[in-house]
């Protein structure tokens, strides 16, 4: 877990943390001390886990090394914390970096991923996903999702079964929605029927078809193109 | 198109359920027999394709063994005898050689894709006899089948 989070962060330009918060006025970063991350474990440079997290932080239990006489929290894992479009948008690690994806790229990005890239899909926009992560996974806010070979040709199928028409709710049903089948001509008809129960494996796993869903919409414009 | 004999059960739903396991192809092939031996002057008209899964789910649970399951959708549905010998024999094998109890099952859970798999199948074959029909008015139209 040390190395991944390191990687990302070393991929993403080594930013500094954003010690602000919401506020506007700049605030300069807090005093750092020699320590034990309690994120990666890792010994190096750390701050205290106050300047980090904030009262409100519940899931403490998962910061492995916060028993440690001399934990705070390392740059990377401080970044991965306070960077908030972590927790709003997707992100992938890919061979040209660390940043935000637009539907299109996550797509990509899910179809080739290796052992050494990564993928975040924030559900609830409400959690953190980066400061877990794993290489060669996909995280969701709360798990981690081997992505398998099939997963990725089911995915192929579920941007095939978008563009004839059928709706994400749809998909989650185990049989097509004939108002929308009986619209196709007969070739794209005879697919469908055959191809539907590839997706039966994430039917019963709703993370996944979240994760297909978030793939397959449409970009958003760019807003400084 | 030759339109003398009416094609078997088999024969429509020949390439939607080629790669499916047999126990799902003989479920499909039973709701197929209800739709073609139904009672044509009550089960009619746009709600009967979402009656026919919930008579088959009611049937299924029901039932213990696949006679009994038709047994029940006669009574439900009044279901007669298929016209074809083939499709005659088919029903009979169908309903002493199969799985009971993996065909039921199926009946059970995958009812929906049953009924709209059989619905896309009559609707292939049949939508494009239908269209035939029309373009050339000597031709009996076939729309008893529908």
């Amino acid at each position: 877990m040390s190395s991944a989070l390191h990687r990302i962060w070393v991929a993403a330009g080594s930013p500094e943390p954003n010690w602000a918060g919401r506020s506007k006025t700049p605030k300069p970063p807090p005093p750092s001390r020699h320590g034990v991350c309690a994120l990666t474990g890792q010994v190096g440079e750390v701050v205290d886990i106050r300047h980090v997290l904030s009262d409100l932080f519940t899931t403490w239990d998962r910061l492995r090394w916060r028993h440690a006489p001399d934990a705070g929290l390392s740059i990377p894992a401080a970044w991965a914390f306070r960077h908030r479009p972590l927790q709003q948008q997707p992100h992938a690690l890919t061979s040209t970096g660390f940043r935000a994806v637009q539907p299109s790229e996550l797509f990509d990005a899910l179809c080739t991923l290796e052992d050494d890239s990564f993928v975040s899909v924030p559900q609830s926009r409400q959690k953190h996903l980066v400061p877990f992560a794993e290489l060669g996974t996909v995280r969701v806010d709360d798990r981690t999702l081997r992505w398998r070979p099939d997963d990725a040709h089911a995915l192929g199928t579920y941007r095939g079964l978008r563009r004839l028409g059928f709706g994400e709710t749809a998909l989650t049903q185990p049989s097509p929605p004939w108002p929308t089948l009986s619209r196709l001509p007969t070739p794209e008809k005879r697919w469908v029927l055959v191809h539907w129960a590839d997706l039966d494996q994430w039917r019963t796993d709703p993370d996944r078809l979240d994760v297909a869903a978030r793939a397959t919409r449409a970009d958003k414009e760019q807003p400084n193109p | 198109m030759s339109t003398d004999k009416f094609p078997t059960v088999a024969e429509v739903l020949a390439d939607l359920i080629a790669d499916r396991p047999p126990e799902w192809v003989a479920a499909c092939e039973l709701v197929a027999m209800v739709h073609i031996t139904r009672d044509r002057a009550t089960w009619t008209g746009l709600s009967y394709w979402d009656q026919l899964p919930a008579r088959v789910l009611v049937a299924a649970r029901s039932a213990s063994t696949l006679p009994e399951w038709w047994q029940q959708m006669v009574t439900r549905m009044g279901c007669g005898h298929p016209s074809r010998t083939e499709d005659r024999q088919h029903l009979a094998r169908l309903l002493t050689t199969s799985d009971d109890t993996a065909v039921l099952h199926t009946l059970d859970t995958e009812r929906d894709a049953l009924a709209v798999t059989v619905r896309a199948a009559w609707d292939i074959h049949f939508g494009a006899r239908r269209a035939t029909a029309a373009t050339q008015p000597d031709e009996p139209a076939q729309e008893a089948m529908l």
